[in-house]
């Protein structure tokens, strides 16, 4: 190590006490942004997992020009058998995919005796709802079975709104395509609780056959694709895009990001206080910093100047308060780091409960999740601050008066 | 008077490769109507004024006076370490105070070795550390030759086998013959030295004195140093008298 690192580094821990304030404001500062990125990254995958194992799934496949059109034009966009057996085919070829199944979007009204409660009913294959539904509660009775070909589930709201109990004999009414009634007998088999009181509500889930058989249409609306791994939502989207034009079909992509809007408000509103607290932390360590370096630098007037007096130029003697400043940054910044990933594991350990977030219907145990671009933007923001800090007092200390400081000295 | 490097005597104080990095040959110094003020109208406060004198090369020269009379003003300003108000100071014929700053440093980095009143040694260095810390500077010696340097003049200040102590395990003696050391190793032109043994008891004073000497005599280094010692004084080839910022009187 050359004699000038040594010196810079010895500098470092040359008072003590200095030392120590100043590495924990460095330290403490540091670990609060990995803290506090932790706590809301675990909120953003919280909501990310909901909304992909709750309701979106990865991705979406409609007819091309759905997203658009679909509510004013619902016929227009639906996707023949043959078509969505070829799509679901090409997707299960991808490795990628754990899973693809159909779905049928719809409104109706359903009746329980004598009362009668509007529902958005969603058609799904039972043997899979299982596995596009695990963020899906169920609170009461069962899930839909292969074998119970009219047996529905309601959400926490619907059900309460209908006054249904499990095993209640229902009645779903709604307009086909070409505008005529039609109804379906069909049984409450459970109750669930997706987080979302809205889809709560409102939503009613019943099976692929029996939705068919109401709208009189077998055409699928959308094909919902579950991956093995949330980032390669991108590349899958890029490769099945690829594989529909060359088998020309006519179908257009959503991922789960562009559908799952309440996600995406949360992660703007809490990206925001993250750069506010990044703002807070910078200007605090900067601060302390400052003040430590001016310390320092008071202390060592008379050493500095005999230091220039020797006839070290403003430059090198700059680069090596500059150095010290770097090496205080470094190290106060891996002490942050340390203790931001111990504080991380001990506060997941115990947990964080949280009240139900608004619009949804359930409170949540959360932790601190250790993301490791955030571990390295705390780092590299403690490390700027520090030698940012030290710029103004390193710059005094190379303009200081030699005579008047060695006669002070 | 030998020529610069020369051996007079048995003892040389740096070894051989210090020779090719010495930066001029012994100089002269010429101060004309230097004075030195300080604060601005009504308060402002004449430390130093209208002295004129010249140091021959290789001189040994004391500046003695009383405690305020000028002699730390006039080594600072003679060191290019405070900028005079009046007059004009030349090393070798070049007016000092028309360099830049950065040629200025240089200047004191290559030419100047300082030995100063309070030790000014850094606490957090080891006594050899101490040493190197300036020659790191300069890019024309390089490690190897650094490192047999600063072995060589902490032997030369009796200082061998000490290298590796820290300034608060050296004794006060100890501690302004590693300044001494430090001020040496350059192989400056000129040496100066501000109340070098105020801090020394009296055998400790006169030895670096001596050692200052010794160096003059084998290297041809200018020396100027400021004390109030009549002992010490009595050992400089000449003496400037100051009082009250005034030069008194010259002894050849």
């Amino acid at each position: 190590m050359s004699l000038l690192l040594r010196l810079a580094l010895r500098n470092v821990f040359r008072n003590y006490l200095r030392s120590v304030v100043t590495l924990f404001v460095i330290g403490a500062g540091c670990a609060a942004l990995i803290v506090n990125a932790g706590v809301v990254f675990n909120i953003f995958r919280e909501l990310r997992e909901d909304a992909i194992w709750g309701r979106y799934a990865h991705l979406q496949v409609y007819r091309r020009g759905y997203s658009q059109g679909h509510r004013a034009e619902p016929e227009r966009y639906l996707i023949p058998p043959a078509e969505a057996r070829r799509l679901i085919a090409l997707a299960r070829a991808d490795p990628r995919i754990a899973h693809a199944t159909r779905r049928r979007e719809f409104s109706g009204m359903v009746s329980v005796g004598s009362r009668y409660t509007a529902f958005l009913g969603v058609g799904v294959e039972p043997e899979m709802d299982g596995e596009f539904s695990r963020h899906t509660e169920l609170r009461l009775g069962q899930p839909l079975t292969v074998g119970d070909a009219y047996g529905v589930l309601a959400g926490m709201g619907l059900a309460q709104k209908m006054g249904a109990d499990t095993g209640a004999e229902l009645r779903l009414i709604t307009t086909t395509g070409t505008g005529a009634f039609n109804a379906v007998h069909a049984r409450l088999l459970g109750v669930f609780e997706g987080g979302f009181k809205d889809y709560d509500d409102w939503t009613l889930k019943a099976p692929l056959g029996a939705v068919e058989q109401l709208l009189m249409d077998d055409r699928t609306e959308q094909v919902v694709l579950l991956l093995r791994r949330t980032d390669d939502a991108p590349a899958v989207r890029a490769s099945l895009e690829r594989a529909f034009a060359q088998e020309g079909l006519d179908l257009e992509i959503r991922s789960w990001d562009q559908l799952a809007l309440f996600h995406n408000q949360v992660v703007s509103l809490f990206g925001r206080e993250l750069d506010v607290l990044r703002l807070i932390v910078c200007v605090i360590v900067i601060l302390g910093i400052a003040n430590a370096v001016s310390m320092s630098i008071v202390d060592r007037q008379f050493e500095l100047a005999a230091t220039r007096a020797m006839g070290v130029g403003a430059r090198p003697l700059a680069g090596l308060l500059m150095t010290e400043a770097l090496l205080t940054g470094l190290i106060g910044a891996a002490l942050g780091v340390a203790a931001g990933v111990g504080i991380a594991w001990a506060v997941s350990q115990v947990g964080i409960a949280y009240p139900s977030p608004p619009g949804s219907t359930r409170p949540f145990r959360g932790g601190v999740d250790l993301v490791p671009h955030e571990i390295l933007t705390a780092f590299s923001l403690s490390v700027a601050a520090t030698v940012l800090a030290a710029v103004p007092p390193a710059w005094r200390a190379v303009r200081l008066r030699i005579a008047p400081a060695l006669r002070r000295g | 008077m030998p020529k610069t490097g020369e051996a007079r005597g048995g003892v040389h104080l740096l070894p051989g490769p210090v020779e090719a990095t010495r930066a001029a040959a012994p100089a002269q110094i010429r101060l004309e109507q230097v004075g030195r003020t300080y604060g601005a109208g009504e308060a402002t406060r004449r430390v130093l004024g209208d002295v004129t004198f010249t140091v021959p090369a290789r001189a040994f020269v004391a500046i003695a006076g009383p405690s305020g009379s000028g002699k730390t003003t006039l080594l600072s300003i003679v060191a290019g370490l405070d900028t005079p108000s009046a007059g004009r100071v030349w090393v070798n014929g070049r007016d000092i105070y028309r360099l830049r700053e950065a040629e200025l440093s240089a200047f004191r980095l290559r030419s100047i070795g300082f030995v100063f009143q309070d030790f000014s040694l850094i606490p957090v260095l080891s006594a050899a550390e101490n040493v190197a810390f300036p020659l790191l500077f300069r890019s024309e010696i390089a490690a190897g030759a650094r490192r047999s340097r600063v072995m060589a003049v902490l032997e030369q200040v009796g200082l061998g086998g000490k290298e590796g102590r820290r300034p608060h395990e050296l004794s006060a003696g100890e501690r302004q013959r590693v300044v001494l050391a430090r001020a040496l190793a350059g192989d400056p032109a000129i040496l100066i030295a501000d109340e070098p043994t105020a801090q020394l008891d009296e055998g400790g004073g006169e030895a670096i004195i001596h050692l200052m000497r010794t160096l003059n005599g084998e290297r041809g280094t200018t020396c100027l140093y400021a004390t109030h010692d009549p002992r010490l004084i009595a050992l400089a080839d000449s003496t400037l008298r100051l009082r009250n910022g005034l030069c008194e009187e010259r002894v050849a």
